[in-house]
């Protein structure tokens, strides 16, 4: 661990630590922006650049503007008003202890832990003998771990329609006094940087079979792209969705359980792939994924059911 | 080539340090965003540059350029959007 490494970690604590206790929402939540980069920079310093891609895209980048909206759907008057908390010193205490203990027992389960080189990197390197997934992060996700990813995906649909139900619509709370509205530079920034948006995510998509990539970072640009339009005044909320769009949402989970059913009379197993196939279907799903992530995330941004153009 | 890398490097993070100490020790918004986007568009370009040179690769000095415009275009609009935002502010307060 070299001095880098040691002030990395070091300003991760703090800057998590004012993250918290900051009174101002505002701070707090650019704090938490700052905090996740910081984070996807350790990731990529520990080898990990899937896990900072997705930090990068999901943990700093969608969550901030989410958080973003929220805040600013709360209303501004708010702003520097957040109550500080009103628990009694001794239950303070308690919990503090709690949390010590509880971090104490990870780190010293942490530290008895073997530390084996051979991770489900390589496992699935070995296992799957398969030109078209050279990528173990893919290879583990998809295959050794499809579950956890159905479910994922399957969660992030259920919070789109959660944000459906319970959420007013972030979008409509900006007003046309918005800063946003009515600049020259906006246009000018759409048009330059919606395509670049879109080209890299659908290569990280693409990449994800052969390098640090995949259908969560991707999709996470992609509905970047989308957000941007939507700030820019080119993408605007239907009240209801179409018949595509919701295609398109439940498209990836779809397929993903479709594949694996349609093969089950074959393979005997729910998701087990013929040695053959497993790379194309393994493509399939992924794009498919990818393309129903990148919507999910655009509309929990945007928080109504449907997506309109606007042309102009 | 790898010791004028550098010392582009540290001239750009000179560059940094300046932009850094205006937006801290500046009065008002419009002078902290002119200290951070100007100082820091120069510091991220020289940066880039120093990185081309250690590095020695065409491909990758294409892709750094690539990254500085961009991070110099977003910079620009940010730096738009929060001085316009903050002027309708004060106008309105008056």
């Amino acid at each position: 661990m070299n001095l880098f490494d040691a002030l990395t970690a070091l300003l991760l604590v703090l800057l998590a630590w004012r993250c918290l206790i900051v009174p101002d929402l505002f701070r707090s939540i650019v704090l938490f922006v700052v905090f996740g980069l910081l984070l996807a920079l350790t990731w990529a310093r520990l080898d990990a650049p899937d896990l900072a891609l997705a930090e990068a895209a999901i943990g700093a980048g969608v969550l901030g503007v989410l958080l973003l909206g929220t805040w600013r759907a709360l209303g501004s008057p708010r702003r520097g008003e957040t109550p500080s908390s009103s628990l009694p010193a001794g239950l303070r205490v308690l919990s503090a202890a709690g949390s010590a203990v509880l971090a104490g027992a990870l780190a010293y389960g942490l530290h008895l832990l073997p530390g084996t080189g051979d991770g489900a990197g390589t496992l699935a390197l070995e296992t799957l003998p398969l030109p078209a997934t050279g990528q173990p992060v893919t290879a583990v996700l998809l295959d050794f771990r499809s579950y956890d990813t159905l479910l994922e995906t399957a969660v992030l649909l259920m919070a789109v329609v959660g944000t459906w139900l319970a959420r007013s619509p972030l979008l409509d709370a900006l007003s046309s006094e918005d800063a946003t509205a009515h600049t020259p530079v906006m246009p000018v920034l759409m048009r330059l940087f919606a395509p670049v948006l879109l080209v890299t995510g659908a290569y990280l998509v693409w990449a994800g079979a052969y390098t640090p990539g995949g259908a969560f970072q991707g999709g996470a640009v992609l509905a970047a792209a989308g957000v941007l339009l939507a700030l820019g005044r080119r993408l605007g909320t239907a009240p209801d969705a179409g018949w595509l769009l919701r295609l398109l949402l439940v498209l990836g989970v779809l397929v993903f359980i479709g594949a694996g059913l349609l093969l089950m009379p074959a393979q005997n197993a729910f998701m087990a792939y013929p040695e053959r196939w497993a790379g194309l279907i393994m493509h399939l799903v992924e794009y498919t994924l990818a393309v129903s992530i990148a919507l999910s995330l655009l509309l929990l941004f945007t928080g109504r059911p449907g997506l309109r153009g606007i042309s102009g | 080539m790898t010791l004028l890398g550098s010392l582009v490097i540290v001239a750009g993070l000179f560059f940094y340090l300046a932009g850094t100490v205006g937006m801290l020790r500046f009065p008002d918004v419009y002078s902290r965003l002119h200290a951070v986007t100007k100082a820091d568009n120069i510091g991220l370009g020289l940066l880039c540059l120093g990185c081309a040179l250690i590095l020695r690769s065409w491909t990758l000095a294409a892709l750094l350029a690539v990254i500085w415009l961009l991070a110099v275009t977003a910079a620009t609009v940010g730096c738009h959007l929060i001085a316009r935002n903050r002027l309708r502010q004060d106008q309105g307060v008056e």
